[in-house]
C-alpha cells in the first residue's frame, strides 16, 4: 500500500470516528434534555416552562421574552380580573433566535390565540456570553484576549443551544431506562405560571427623560434578528396566532430610538405595538414600581402593567374569557389565592 | 487559556495545521510563536519576567561559552603551567558568570515567589526585637509557570557552565525552551539538549503519533474531569469545615486528596506529553506510577521525577562536591571511625539541601518546608534504622524479596504518602496539626456513615464513580507495571473493540465529568507552583 492510499484510509476512519461521535452525541443530547419542568429535571430556567405544566390547549395568551417579561407580567391577576388564561415564557438575557425555539416547544404544548413578544430581545446578540461582555477593546491584544476568556463559555453555550447534553450531563444519577426511548414526564405547575414575584423598590429617580429623543443613540434591530422575527411571524401566521409586540417600562435598557425602529418593524408587518414606555399605564410610578431602579418592574408594578393589557385584550382586542372547563376554571382560582396567599405570607 | 479548554483544542488544531504545513526550517518558529501567544494571552505584561529570564540565561551561557572558546584556542599555544594558569583563571571567570546569573534568576523567583514570605518571617523577628515591620507586605501575582521556567534557566546554564552542553547562539531557540506551551504550566522540567535537538529536527504529520498523542491527551482528561475534580470537591469542604468532621472522615479525605492530587497531576503530564507528541516532540516523564514504590526514596524517584532529578543534579551534587561539605567530611573522618556513621552523616547533611528546596519550591510557606522536611526525616530514619530492621527481619525469617514484604512495603509508602499529603494539603501548619491529632482523638467511625461524606454537590453515585474510576486507574496501572504498553495492545485490538473504548472514554468524560452545576471550575494544583 503506498503512502497516499495510507492517508486517504486515515483521514476516512477519522472521518468517521468523529461522525460517530457526533451522532452519538445527538442522540444523548435528547436522551438528557430536560423534558419535564421541575427542578428535579435539573433545568436551569424552570419557570420559563410554566405552560407546559398547564393542560394541553388551556391558555389563550403567551407572553414571551426575557427578564422584563417575567417581571412584568402576572398571568393570575390577569385571569382574575379578565377570565383570559395565559403563562410568561421568559428567561434572563434570552435571544430573539432561542425565543423562536421557545414557540416551537410552547406549540407542542399550546395552542394559545395570541402570542405576546417582549420586544427588548430584538436588540440581542447571538451568544450571550460574547453579548455579556460589555467593555469595548481599543488594542487587538485585548479583543483578542477577551474572546479567548470568553471563548469557551460562548462555545459551550453555542453547542448547548443545539445538543445540551454538555448542560444536563449531570442528570446521568437521575436518568432511567425509559429516558432512552421516551420522554413523557409529569410537569410541574406553577401557581404564578411564569411570573417572577418581587416586592422589592428600588426607585428610579434620574430626572431626564430616558425616551427624550436627543439624548440617545440610534437603534438598529440586526439584519439576523430581522430574518428571526420573520421566522417567528410566520410560525405564529401558520398556526392561526396573533402576534403583538409589546414593551414593559424598563428605564435602563429602553429608547426611543428602540421605541421607533420597533414601530416601523410592527407596521412593515400590520402588528399591534405596545410600548408602555411612551404611554405608562394607569397609576404606573417609577418611584414605587421598579426593583432596581429602572430596569425591572416590581410585582406592584407588573398588575399595573398586566391591568392596562388586560383592558387591551377586552376592549381593543376583543379577546373573549378563556374557554376553559369547570374543573380548569377552579384550578385557576385556587392558584390565584394560592400565590396571594404566598405574598401575604411574605408579609 | 488552560489546556482543559475548548479554545486549548482549538488553539492546538490552529498550531497543529500551521506547524505541519510550515517549512521543516522554521517549524520550531511555529512552535515558538503558539508558544508566545499562548503565554502572552495567559499572563499579559508579566510575559516581561520571562523575557527578562530569556535574556539572562543567554547572555550568561554565551560569555560562558566565549571564555571557554577562547580558552579552547589560547590553551594549544601554552605551556602545560600556563596552560594550567590560564584553565584556573576561565574557570573563576565562569563561575562568576554562572554564579551571577543563577543568583538573577533566584532573585526573580524570589522577588515574585517567596518576597512575601520571607518578610513576614524578618517583619516577625523584628516585631520581637520591638522594632516594628519594616518589610512591606506586597501584592505580587506570580507569573505563570515562573517556578518551571527559572529552575530549567538555571539547569540550561549549569550544564553550559559544566559543558554538558554548548550554549546556544539563537536566543529564540532559548525562549522556545523555556515557554515551550506544552511545559510551561505544570512542567515537567525539561533538559536543553534533548529539547533543542528535537525542536530543529523536521516533523511531518504521522496518523499514529498524533492518535495516540490524543489517546494520551484524552486520558489525562479524563483523570482531572472524571477523578481529581469530583474527589476534590469533597476534599475541599472537609478540609474547610474541619471543626464539623471526625477522624475517619478526614481519613477518607485524605485518602480523597492523595487520589486527586496525583490524578491531577499526572492527568496535566498525560496532557502535556500527548499535546507535544502530536507535535513529534518528546517531552520528560514526571511519573512511573508511583504508588506501586516499595519505599520513599523510590515513591520519589517515580513522582514529580523531573523535579527530583533537578534537585540531584542542580542541588544534592554542587553541596556534595563542595569545599564546604569536603571539609565537613573530612573532620567527620578524623572523629568518627564507625563505618555506619561515616556513611550516614555526610548523605544527611547533603539531603537537608535537597529536601528543604524540595519543600520550599512547592511554596513560600512554613507548610512547604515541613513538608520537604517530612520526607528527609522518614528517609534519614529509614537509613538509620536498616541495619536494625536487616536484623529483625532475619530473626522472624522473613525475606525482602518475598511476595507478602513487597505488599506490606508497598502499603507502608502510601501510608507515609498519604500522611504527607495531609501536610500537604492542610491550609497552615497548624490545620495539619488539629487533623492529625484529630484522627487519633476524634476517630468517630459512626460519622461516615451518618451521610458526613454527602457533602454539597455529590451523591451517592459520585463515590460510585470515584470507585470504579479508581478501579480502572489501578488496573491500567498495574498492567503498565507488569510491561504492558497499553495504546499500543489497543491499537493491535479490531476497529469496533477500540473505537468503542475510545467512545466510552470520551462520552465518559462528558457525561461523567465533574464540571457546571455543583462542581466548582478548577486549576490545576501544580500550576500554582
Amino acid at each position: 500500500m503506498n503512502i497516499n492510499t495510507k492517508n486517504i484510509r486515515n483521514i476516512i476512519r477519522a472521518v468517521i470516528f468523529m461522525s460517530l461521535f457526533v451522532l452519538i452525541f445527538i442522540f444523548l443530547s435528547k436522551v438528557f434534555t430536560v423534558s419535564g419542568n421541575s427542578s428535579e429535571d435539573g433545568m436551569e430556567s424552570r419557570i420559563s416552562n410554566a405552560y407546559r405544566g398547564e393542560d394541553r390547549n388551556s391558555l389563550d395568551v403567551i407572553f414571551i421574552g426575557n427578564s422584563d417579561m417575567y417581571r412584568g407580567i402576572s398571568p393570575v391577576d390577569m385571569y382574575h380580573v379578565t377570565g383570559i388564561t395565559s403563562a410568561v415564557s421568559g428567561r434572563p438575557n434570552n435571544s430573539l433566535q432561542e425565543i423562536s425555539n421557545d414557540i416551537d416547544d410552547i406549540l407542542k404544548y399550546q395552542k394559545p390565540k395570541l402570542l405576546v413578544l417582549e420586544t427588548d430581545c430584538m436588540f440581542s446578540g447571538k451568544n450571550p456570553h460574547f453579548r455579556n461582555s460589555k467593555t469595548k477593546h481599543t488594542s487587538l491584544f485585548k479583543k483578542i484576549k477577551d474572546s479567548v476568556d470568553n471563548g469557551d463559555s460562548a462555545i459551550i453555550s453555542a453547542i448547548n443551544y443545539y445538543f445540551p447534553l454538555i448542560k444536563y450531563h449531570d442528570r446521568w444519577k437521575k436518568l432511567s431506562l425509559s429516558a432512552f426511548i421516551h420522554h413523557s414526564r409529569n410537569f410541574y405547575k406553577f401557581h404564578n405560571k411564569g411570573m417572577a414575584y418581587s416586592d422589592k423598590i428600588k426607585p428610579y429617580i434620574s430626572q431626564q427623560d430616558y425616551m427624550c429623543s436627543s439624548k440617545t443613540k440610534t437603534a438598529r434591530i440586526s439584519s439576523d434578528n430581522k430574518k428571526i422575527f420573520k421566522d417567528i411571524y410566520d410560525k405564529c401566521k401558520n398556526n392561526n396566532i396573533q402576534l403583538i409586540l409589546m414593551t414593559v417600562p424598563s428605564a435602563n435598557t429602553w429608547n426611543i430610538s428602540k421605541s421607533q425602529a420597533t414601530q416601523k418593524l410592527a407596521d412593515q408587518y400590520g402588528l399591534r405595538y405596545y410600548d408602555y414606555n411612551l404611554t405608562y399605564p394607569q397609576d404606573f410610578d417609577w418611584k414605587l414600581h421598579t426593583k432596581d431602579g429602572g430596569n425591572h418592574l416590581n410585582y406592584a408594578g407588573a398588575v399595573t402593567v398586566t391591568n392596562d393589557f388586560g383592558r387591551k385584550l377586552k376592549e381593543e382586542i376583543n379577546l373573549p374569557e378563556s374557554d376553559i372547563t369547570k374543573k380548569q376554571k377552579d384550578k385557576w382560582k385556587k392558584d390565584y389565592e394560592a400565590f396571594h396567599k404566598k405574598i401575604s405570607d411574605r408579609k | 487559556m488552560n489546556y482543559t479548554t475548548i479554545v486549548f483544542l482549538f488553539f492546538l488544531l490552529a498550531t497543529g495545521v500551521l506547524y505541519f504545513s510550515a517549512p521543516k526550517k522554521i517549524q520550531w518558529g511555529v512552535l515558538l510563536a503558539a508558544s508566545m501567544f499562548f503565554y502572552i494571552l495567559s499572563c499579559g505584561v508579566k510575559t516581561a519576567f520571562l523575557l527578562a529570564a530569556a535574556t539572562v540565561i543567554y547572555t550568561g551561557a554565551l560569555i560562558i561559552q566565549t571564555i571557554e572558546d577562547k580558552f579552547a584556542i589560547r590553551k594549544k599555544e601554552l605551556e602545560k603551567n600556563q596552560r594550567k594558569e590560564l584553565r584556573k583563571k576561565a574557570e573563576r571567570k565562569k563561575k562568576i558568570i554562572a554564579a551571577a546569573s543563577i543568583i538573577l534568576m533566584i532573585l526573580m523567583i524570589f522577588s515574585t515567589k517567596y518576597f512575601n514570605f520571607f518578610g513576614s518571617i524578618i517583619n516577625q523577628a523584628m516585631s520581637a526585637s520591638g522594632i516594628g515591620h519594616p518589610i512591606p507586605v506586597l501584592k505580587i501575582l506570580m507569573p505563570l509557570g515562573i517556578s518551571y521556567y527559572t529552575l530549567m534557566g538555571i539547569s540550561y546554564i549549569t550544564d553550559v557552565y559544566r559543558k554538558t552542553i554548548t550554549a546556544e547562539r539563537n536566543p529564540l531557540m532559548l525562549l522556545l525552551f523555556l515557554c515551550y506551551f506544552p511545559h510551561i504550566i505544570e512542567g515537567p522540567f525539561d533538559r536543553y539538549a534533548p529539547l533543542s535537538n528535537q525542536f530543529r529536527q523536521s516533523h511531518r504529520p504521522d496518523y499514529d503519533r498524533i492518535k495516540n498523542g490524543g489517546i494520551r491527551l484524552v486520558w489525562g482528561l479524563f483523570k482531572k474531569f472524571v477523578i481529581a475534580d469530583r474527589a476534590g470537591l469533597i476534599v475541599n469542604t472537609v478540609f474547610s469545615h474541619e471543626d464539623m468532621y471526625s477522624g475517619s472522615v478526614f481519613i477518607i479525605a485524605i485518602l480523597l486528596y492523595t487520589l486527586q492530587i496525583y490524578t491531577e497531576f499526572s492527568g496535566c503530564m498525560d496532557m502535556v506529553c500527548g499535546t507535544s507528541q502530536m507535535f513529534g516532540i518528546t517531552i520528560s516523564e514526571n511519573f512511573k506510577r508511583p504508588f506501586f514504590s516499595r519505599s520513599i526514596n523510590e515513591f520519589w524517584r517515580r513522582w514529580h521525577i523531573t523535579l527530583g532529578e533537578w534537585l540531584k543534579d542542580y542541588v544534592f551534587y554542587p553541596v556534595s562536591l563542595s569545599g564546604h561539605f569536603k571539609k565537613i567530611n573530612e573532620k567527620i573522618r578524623k572523629h568518627i571511625n564507625s563505618k555506619y556513621l561515616l556513611a550516614l552523616i555526610p548523605s544527611a547533611y547533603a539531603l537537608f539541601f535537597v529536601w528543604f528546596c524540595n519543600g520550599l519550591w512547592h511554596g513560600a510557606s512554613i507548610k512547604y518546608i515541613f513538608y520537604g522536611l517530612y520526607y528527609y526525616i522518614l528517609m534519614m530514619m529509614g537509613q538509620a534504622a536498616k541495619p536494625l530492621s536487616d536484623k529483625c527481619l532475619a530473626k522472624l525469617h522473613v525475606s525482602r524479596n518475598s511476595h507478602g514484604y513487597h505488599i506490606f512495603e508497598v502499603i507502608r509508602t502510601c501510608i507515609i504518602v498519604c500522611f504527607g499529603m495531609m501536610i500537604f494539603r492542610s491550609g497552615s501548619l497548624s490545620q495539619a496539626c488539629s487533623v492529625f491529632t484529630g484522627i487519633f482523638a476524634n476517630f468517630n467511625i459512626s460519622q461516615i456513615f451518618s451521610g458526613a461524606l454527602m457533602v454539597k454537590g455529590i451523591h451517592i453515585w459520585d463515590y460510585f464513580i470515584l470507585a470504579i474510576s479508581f478501579m480502572l486507574l489501578l488496573t491500567i496501572s498495574y498492567l503498565q507495571e507488569k510491561g504492558m504498553n497499553i495504546r499500543e495492545t489497543l491499537s493491535k485490538q479490531i476497529i469496533p473493540i477500540r473505537w468503542t473504548i475510545y467512545i466510552i472514554l470520551l462520552f465518559s468524560i462528558i457525561i461523567f465529568g465533574a464540571y457546571g452545576g455543583n462542581f466548582a471550575n478548577t486549576t490545576f494544583i501544580y500550576g500554582e507552583f
